[in-house]
């Protein structure tokens, strides 16, 4: 709820230059230059940053080296890696919502998590550089919905029907087929733009090697594996934080993957803690320990109760 | 030199102080770089580089 809230307060921050939004214009002033460590179109009508990777395509485009906008997610990343993913930007906020939508879930295959960096290597910089034109902006669903939706209702309500329709492109079309087609998917699978296709979060998953907060298990604290009647040494394979993490990783495994966004869900059971530190050894922050204490104290009741009742269902991770 | 191979291979504190260390220079660096050019006064910094046929729209 914490994070949800943190979520729609980025979402407003990001597009909270209102003014522009009743002379449907966009801001072009100099925080135009601030690149966003988010994915928010910098055509989206409230929106006063821009978006790094439509920076990241331009800066190709013309040929120069992306200084300013690797420097701005690097000085991001090597203090908190990919949390921009999970606590900030506004289309994960979107796929986390769409995903409570009761619809049968599907998990995909794990392979899929490296065409994120074929898109980033493929679309954003190779093609960008043969065509001299963002592709990856043209097809990018997070743009259609945050600024090529509102843009052609205005051209809608500002003209004739006919007059508006003209401005339905081709390439707004294959946008719109992109935005409804991903959107089904999110329905169906967590995040599945961030897990496959985000090369922003390609490139932020890089500092998650190397940033100052570090997520750590501590699997002698987890409050399944005691409720189970665990030694305390191993995992109970219960799946409960894996179950509960928006990017369907199997957690205790894959701890420090290129693909945490850091959202903090799996330090709920107790075993996982946040951590800012660098290197392995220690504890953890007091004020983790502390959050994983109290979450224990919950979770060991609710476990207990119902190990007590009957053995607990592995949730289906799927 | 076996010392120098283990810091390396093995995950360290002192290694990750090493790695933190250069990418936050390197990345400052990086982005200094960036604010001192020219190109990023011209076009990023005063929304010169928005492109409405990216989004789709006319």
């Amino acid at each position: 709820m914490k994070r949800r809230i943190v979520q729609f307060i980025s979402f407003l921050g990001t597009n909270s230059f209102l003014a522009s939004i009743p002379r449907a214009s966009f801001y072009q002033g100099n925080l135009k230059g601030v690149c966003v460590p988010v994915l928010n179109c910098y055509s989206c009508p409230g929106a006063w940053g821009s978006c790094p990777i439509g920076a990241l395509q331009h800066f190709i485009i013309v040929r120069q080296f992306p200084f300013y906008v690797l420097g701005i997610l690097g000085f991001v990343g090597v203090f908190v890696g990919r949390w921009p993913c999970g606590w900030l930007c506004p289309f994960g906020f979107f796929q986390d919502l769409v995903y409570k939508l009761k619809l049968p879930k599907f998990s995909a295959p794990d392979w899929l998590r490296h065409m994120k960096y074929v898109v980033l290597v493929v679309v954003c910089g190779l093609i960008a550089w043969w065509t001299w034109e963002p592709w990856f902006c043209k097809i990018c669903p997070a743009g259609t919905l945050g600024a090529g939706l509102p843009w052609f209702a205005w051209q809608l309500r500002g003209s004739e029907y006919a007059e508006g329709m003209q401005f339905f492109t081709k390439v707004f079309g294959l946008k719109v087929v992109t935005l409804a087609a991903l959107v089904f998917l999110m329905g169906m699978m967590r995040r599945p733009f961030c897990r496959f296709v985000c090369p922003l979060g390609a490139l932020f998953g890089l500092s998650n090697k190397f940033s100052l907060l570090q997520m750590d298990t501590h699997l002698d604290d987890c409050a399944i594996a005691f409720a189970k009647g665990s030694d305390f040494k191993n995992c109970a394979s219960c799946n409960y934080c894996s179950a509960d993490c928006p990017m369907d990783l199997k957690v205790p495994e894959q701890i420090g993957s290129v693909d945490c966004i850091r959202c903090m869900n799996c330090t709920s059971y107790g075993s996982v803690y946040w951590k800012v530190t660098l290197g392995q050894g220690g504890r953890g922050t007091a004020r983790g320990r502390a959050e994983a204490a109290a979450a224990r104290g919950a979770i060991y009741e609710a476990a207990i109760e119902e190990v007590k009742t009957a053995e607990p269902e592995a949730p289906d991770s799927s | 030199m076996s010392g120098l191979a283990s810091f390396f291979k093995e995950r360290s504190a002192g290694r990750s102080v090493l790695f933190f260390t250069l990418a936050l220079v390197i990345f400052e660096a990086f982005l200094i770089i960036g604010i001192v050019n020219d190109h990023f006064w011209e076009t990023l910094s005063n929304g010169a580089m928005i492109c409405m046929s990216c989004i789709g729209v006319g």
